[in-house]
């Protein structure tokens, strides 16, 4: 399911951010995390993807540094700064509140793998996914375990 | 994750080089084409520095080849990567956005002064466009229409042509110009007066006589010519060729090259009565002195009166100009009406008496032989038609032409000849578009000078002991920043408060000649000398004039040596009669115009601030010595 843009825009940053805080990854990584690990649901092109990473580095939230894999190639690997895990740390409980709000709406119902999805429950679960909520939320999400 | 290797993957630039060209980066990496497209349009499209495209580049060239590690095609990857284009736009703000703060603050300054320059460039532009374009639409000939009236006048009723004819004379005869050309009159001939009996003569009173003498016939048609009721000039900027040739050899500007035009503008057009009738009164004031000397009081009396008719032909030819030369003759005619009584009273017959009091009487009423701001009112319509563009509904902006006319007439610069030039310098067209913008519009203009017309006329329909300030202090009050806004005004607007202010002190000498007339008819009909100005009202006066100061009658006392007429002065305490003196002890004949506040405060200053307010009254008759 193709996400809003508009929506994407708040939680694709944020998404990275979080993927980055279990170790660093470069440019390829994070797409394949990105679209493996939410079901394509925060699938985003390179065009965007690199753009975002440039933006998160020019905002000091994460940093790259170029490594040699054993085959020779070089790779961008970016991982987080101590304001980008600040960052994150904020970001995520207002997410946490965001995604308890919106289901207490009734938006977003029981959550499946491969169910469709309602407008915003796509979000909510990626995000859940990606662990941005904590688990202590997932009750109020509708006991998504 | 691998640390740093120095195996370097088969595809790679040799040597491992991060400073490496991208282009040498991407052609190295054997990607397919496909992807090297879209990996080099990427990085075109960021714009970035060279480090910063290779780092890019570098990038991109490692995401595709894992990209085909794991097995996809190189069309999906570039079906998946999305818009390069975009994507190089996006990548290249971004990858700015991590460049140093100096360098953001630089960018951000220079997009700044570029954005600056850019909105003044297109907005000059724009300026420029509309100063350029703006042309003056001339609906109104306004000379012509002062014209029509005077050309309903009878060439007979018309003075200016006779007059014309006696300056220019014929070919058998010379004309007054000529005369005066061929004598050189001394120095200060115009000054002298009339010795009273008994004493010396004047020096230069010889060729005061011969001079008069030479012009007898001239002077003759004169007093004829005055009779006229109207001057009945035709405005032109056309020189007058009989007169040019009756001035050649004289310091006189002539310019052949002269085209009259049918419709000029109205401050361009020849007032060419007005210098003439200045010489005629100061040749007819000599001659009456020159006339009593000799025992003629008819023909003194004549040219006295002479004098007063020709300023009213003046006077009615609507130009503020003309009505300050009308004020100056007729206050030359005062002026040597009383020379005359106070010297040679006794060669003045009763005849004499009672035809100056008619004549001086003529000229009571209110708006006679005063300044008429009414006047300038047609050559400012003329200047705003000439000067601004008309958008039909009464308003519009200077034209380039009108802009460097008021610039050169701000400078003083007088224009050599009478056409309105309409040359725009390269200065101008620079200039112009950003004053222009500034300065304000016709409609704002004729309000603004309206305005100022109105508050000096307002000033001017009291008189003078209920002003509260100066006629002068409307257009003193045209600030700097007016003149900025009003440049039009700054040049036009008449500096008519002076001259209101000396018209009024010249009927107030007018008002005493009339008293010391009546005086002297009073004591030739009953013996004696009144014991109050009262006395000689209705016969002798048609009331007791008023003092300019104060408003009250006229000060009055009968002293040893005959009476005393006299004003308070500016200090407004009447001191009986003592003579106001400056510090050399000489006597104040003119004190000018402050409210009395103004004067009892400096008084009290003393000192340097005093000095424009002096202790004492203003003898009006006899003249002060």
């Amino acid at each position: 399911m193709r996400i809003d843009r508009d929506l994407m825009r708040g939680a694709g940053p944020l998404a990275v951010l979080k993927l980055l805080e279990r170790r660093p990854m470069y440019g390829y990584e994070l797409v394949e995390a990105l679209n493996t690990r939410t079901e394509g649901v925060l699938d985003m092109g390179q065009s965007t993807l690199y753009p975002m990473l440039y933006n998160l580095e020019a905002k000091g939230l994460i940093e790259a540094t170029w490594q040699t894999a054993d085959t020779g190639r070089e790779r961008k690997y970016y991982q987080l700064t101590r304001d980008g895990a600040a960052r994150l740390a904020a970001d995520s409980a207002q997410w946490a509140h965001l995604i308890a709000a919106m289901r207490s709406l009734g938006l977003g119902g029981p959550v499946a793998r491969g169910a469709r999805m309602a407008w915003g429950a796509g979000v909510a679960w990626g995000a859940w996914a990606m662990g941005v909520v904590p688990a202590s939320a997932s009750r109020a999400i509708g006991g998504v375990a | 994750m691998s640390t740093t290797q120095t195996h370097p993957e088969a595809g790679s630039v040799p040597g491992g080089g991060r400073g490496a060209n991208w282009k040498a980066i991407v052609a190295s990496s054997a990607l397919p084409a496909g992807i090297v497209a879209v990996i080099s349009t990427v990085v075109s499209r960021a714009r970035l520095w060279p480090s910063e495209r290779a780092d890019v580049a570098r990038e991109l060239v490692a995401h595709f080849k894992d990209g085909l590690d794991r097995g996809r095609s190189a069309d999906e990857l570039v079906r998946d990567f999305g818009d390069p284009r975009a994507a190089g736009r996006r990548i290249g703000k971004a990858a700015r956005g991590k460049r140093p703060w100096t360098w953001q603050v630089w960018r951000r300054g220079s997009q700044a002064v570029a954005a600056g320059l850019a909105v003044t460039v297109v907005g000059y532009g724009v300026l420029a466009a509309r100063f350029a374009m703006g042309e003056a639409t001339i609906t109104r000939n306004i000379a012509s229409e002062l014209n029509a009236p005077i050309r309903e006048i009878p060439e007979a009723d018309r003075a200016w042509p006779a007059y014309r004819a006696v300056l220019i004379g014929s070919p058998d005869a010379p004309g007054f110009i000529v005369k005066q050309r061929a004598t050189q009159l001394p120095v200060g001939i115009y000054e002298i007066r009339i010795a009273a009996p008994g004493q010396p003569a004047p020096e230069h009173w010889a060729e005061a006589q011969a001079w008069t003498r030479s012009i007898a016939s001239e002077l003759a048609r004169i007093r004829a010519i005055s009779r006229t009721p109207r001057m009945g000039y035709l405005l032109t900027n056309a020189k007058d060729p009989g007169l040019v040739a009756a001035n050649a050899g004289l310091n006189a500007r002539v310019y052949p090259d002269d085209v009259p035009d049918n419709n000029p503008v109205l401050w361009t057009v020849l007032l060419e009565p007005l210098g003439y009738m200045r010489a005629f009164a100061r040749d007819l004031s000599l001659d009456a002195q020159v006339a009593l000397s000799e025992g003629d009081s008819a023909r003194a009396v004549e040219n006295l009166a002479t004098m007063l008719r020709i300023a009213r032909q003046v006077d009615g030819m609507e130009f503020l100009i003309s009505d300050l030369v009308a004020i100056g003759i007729a206050d030359l005619a005062w002026r040597t009406t009383q020379a005359i009584v106070e010297t040679r009273l006794d060669a003045l017959s009763d005849a004499d008496l009672a035809q100056l009091a008619a004549e001086f009487a003529r000229d009571q009423n209110p708006g006679a032989l005063r300044p008429n701001l009414a006047s300038e009112g047609a050559g400012f319509e003329d200047a705003l038609q000439r000067l601004f563009t008309d958008d039909g509904g009464g308003d519009g902006r200077l034209t380039p032409e009108g802009f460097a006319m008021v610039t050169r007439m701000s400078e003083g610069y007088v224009e050599p000849d009478t056409r309105m030039s309409t040359e725009v310098s390269l200065e101008v067209h620079a200039l112009g578009p950003v004053s222009v913008a500034l300065t304000a519009s016709r409609k704002e203009t004729r309000a603004r000078w309206e305005q100022i017309m109105a508050e000096v006329a307002a000033i001017q329909a009291l008189p003078m002991w209920e002003w509260a300030e100066h006629p002068s202090a409307p257009t003193d009050r045209f600030s700097d920043e007016d003149k900025a806004r009003y440049p039009v005004l700054a040049v036009l607007v008449p500096g008519a408060g002076s001259a209101i202010e000396k018209s009024e002190f010249a009927h107030q000498r007018r008002d005493a000649v009339t008293v010391a007339v009546a005086l002297e008819r009073f004591r030739r009909a009953t013996g004696a000398y009144p014991a109050s100005l009262d006395a000689l009202v209705p016969a002798y006066l048609a009331s007791v004039p008023r003092d300019l100061m104060d408003g009250e009658p006229l000060r009055y006392r009968l002293t040893e040596s005959g009476p005393l007429v006299y004003s308070v002065g500016m200090d407004r305490v009447d001191n009986d009669g003592r003579q106001a003196r400056d510090a050399d002890g000489k006597p104040v004949t003119h004190q000018p115009w402050m409210p009395v506040a103004d004067a009892r405060a400096r008084q009290q200053a003393g000192g340097f601030a005093s000095q424009l307010v002096y202790d004492g009254d203003m003898v009006l008759y006899p003249t002060p010595r």
